[in-house]
């Protein structure tokens, strides 16, 4: 029968176990604590530049400047492009936008293809076709705008998704060109 | 020092204790014969208890000593590293994707809303 700790074999080896037991557990938290701090610098380094890049005031024009490896030079030559473009393009947004309310204000209203409704049609179409050209242009003083190389890549990028990808649903072969 | 006798005070108790003395031999090779089961018993594997007991006997064993505990670390501190590495290229994969939109959408009326 035990009636003090110091002397009490079962306490001793109970207490030895333990002792043995957190130092076990002591160096596997120091591991995991490191595990996390190598996690946490890492990930802190890696996303340094991209926090950067968001907390720019234009960080699309940010992000802009990074995929093509543009200079101080010619970022700001994009960028004054850029905003001469702006007001160009907010007022062909306000067009469409109008057009396609008045289309739709007609489709309501109308049970069959009525001579308004083709003309809207039209005009939507001749819409699409002039903020095209002026996309285009804008496009093409951009790339200027860029070294002769992340110019030209610059141009295949932007076409493939804006002038082009609104043409893929359009063929004869269907949506995305899958029969 | 401490005991748990409840003769500690007893003089009479005490009196024989000091006249009190061994002479039984003690068997041939006492000591080693000590040492040879201390030393089994140590070596004993651990077979006994739940996986996490086992497991923690396991680890108790091993990662005191500094070999081990260094590949531990060591171990520890790449997946550490490579699974913040592999966040971070995966945020940014994302940035910069959100941001490709973003710029689309700013000089293409006819971008998709999201």
């Amino acid at each position: 029968m035990c009636w003090k700790p110091d002397t009490c074999a079962w306490w001793i080896r109970i207490n030895q176990q333990t002792k043995a037991m957190q130092r076990g557990i002591t160096i596997l938290g120091i591991g995991l604590a490191g595990a996390l701090l190598t996690y946490a610098c890492v990930y802190y380094v890696g996303t340094m530049s991209h926090r950067e890049l968001l907390r720019d005031k234009t960080p699309e024009l940010a992000w802009l400047k990074r995929e093509f490896k543009l200079g101080d030079a010619e970022f700001g030559e994009v960028a004054r492009q850029h905003a001469a473009y702006m007001p160009q393009c907010q007022v062909m947004c306000r067009r469409i936008d109008e057009q396609d309310k008045r289309l739709r204000q007609l489709l309501i209203t109308s049970a069959s293809v009525t001579p308004e409704i083709e003309a809207a049609i039209e005009e939507a179409a001749r819409l699409r076709a002039e903020c095209h050209g002026k996309m285009l242009r804008h496009f093409f003083e951009m790339s200027r705008a860029m070294p002769p190389e992340q110019g030209r890549r610059f141009l295949v990028w932007i076409t493939e998704r804006t002038l082009l990808r609104s043409e893929r649903g359009m063929g004869p072969m269907g949506h995305d060109g899958h029969p | 020092m401490n005991t748990n006798s409840p003769h500690e005070h007893d003089p009479a108790f005490r009196a024989m204790l000091r006249e009190w003395s061994v002479t039984e031999p003690l068997p041939p090779r006492f000591q080693a014969q000590v040492w040879k089961r201390i030393e089994s018993a140590e070596a004993l594997p651990v077979t006994r208890g739940s996986p996490w007991r086992l497991l923690m006997d396991w680890v108790n064993a091993l990662l005191p000593r500094p070999a081990f505990a260094l590949a531990c670390a060591t171990v520890l501190l790449l997946v550490g590293g490579a699974a913040g590495w592999a966040q971070a290229r995966y945020e940014a994969a994302q940035v910069g994707d959100v941001l490709e939109a973003r710029y689309l959408r700013v000089v293409d009326p006819y971008q998709p809303a999201d």
